[in-house]
């Protein structure tokens, strides 16, 4: 964030109060939104040493892995799940306000350009899922 | 003027939407106090001009020539933006302005967007410095409520984001392009 400006005398500055995303719930839905962020940076951290126990070989592999079945681990991949899940859905839903599409004159309606963005999120996953069935 | 803690244009609320319930009136939120319900505007005035909201030309054409003529289509691109009447509702209900007051906030940053499209202006390069800037549209993080309390029905939060998109791709063009993706 930036410096804070200079205040000028016989003016009065409020201060926005620290619980400013409880009054308002799209704030407070936001906030949630932020803190998705965190989970998902976790479990990239967690990917990345499950990624390096890989590569010392099958033992140590087998060592973390083992150590991911605890409940904890579980309970914190579901909640990362959900979280990734509401994070990619509203990213998602906000194509449509970002993102122009044109044909031609036309502005092509944003509900259509969320359709596609869901569309090809759909297809990239089924794709994933399938090459993971096959290789199964 | 903030009503029952929302930003609200007073002259067009009515009394018989919030009867029989009680209601508070307070000054408009992230603006100095001057007194009761009068807040200093200086700060808003100064980000308004600061991005050049208004005609830009690299020359102007002789007045013999006529005027800047526009289809139909052209002006659809940036009407809606142009619809902005200054009320700062905008700036009422975006936290990132109340906790960073330096931000250029979003009626400023979507009167300059109106200028960047309209087909008659040139001043691109003008005000992009501005909504680059650290305090530009970066500082935005997409709330969203700007749009919500506008009464006007400007969409002032994807007049910033569509900025990122295109400041971002200037900023690509500029590193990958040979000579900087200019001709």
């Amino acid at each position: 964030m930036s410096a804070p400006r200079s205040e000028r005398a016989g003016l009065y500055y409020p201060k926005l109060p620290n619980t400013w995303w409880l009054k308002n719930p799209r704030y407070f839905r936001f906030m949630i939104r932020e803190v998705t962020s965190v989970f998902i940076a976790i479990f990239l951290v967690v990917l990345l040493v499950e990624l390096y126990q890989l590569s010392r070989g099958p033992d140590a592999y087998a060592a973390f892995a083992d150590r991911l079945r605890s409940p904890g681990w579980i309970l914190f991949h579901l909640v990362a799940l959900a979280f990734a899940l509401y994070h990619s859905v509203t990213w998602f839903n906000l194509t449509g306000v970002v993102q122009v599409v044109r044909v031609g004159e036309r502005q092509v309606p944003p509900a259509l350009v969320v359709a596609g963005a869901f569309a090809a999120w759909g297809a990239v996953s089924l794709a994933i899922l399938l090459l993971f069935l096959m290789r199964a | 003027m903030m009503v029952n803690g929302t930003p609200k244009l007073t002259c067009s609320a009515f009394l018989r939407d919030y009867h029989p319930g009680p209601i508070r009136v307070e000054p408009l939120a992230n603006f100095p106090v001057v007194r009761d319900l009068a807040v200093a505007l200086d700060d808003f005035m100064e980000k308004l001009l600061r991005v050049k909201p208004w005609l830009i030309r690299t020359v102007e054409k002789p007045l013999a020539e006529g005027e800047y003529r526009q289809t139909p289509a052209q002006l659809e691109q940036f009407k809606q933006f142009s619809m902005c009447i200054n009320c700062m509702l905008c700036y009422a209900a975006c936290p990132v302005y109340g906790l960073a007051p330096a931000f250029v906030g979003p009626a400023a940053i979507a009167l300059a967007y109106r200028y960047n499209l309209d087909s008659r202006d040139e001043g691109y390069r003008l005000r992009e410095p501005v909504l680059s800037d650290a305090v530009g549209v970066w500082e935005c993080t997409f709330v969203g409520e700007c749009s919500v309390v506008c009464p006007k029905g400007v969409d002032p939060a994807a007049a910033i984001q569509r900025s990122k998109v295109a400041g971002a791709k200037d900023w690509f063009t500029s590193v990958l392009m040979p000579w900087g993706g200019r001709k």
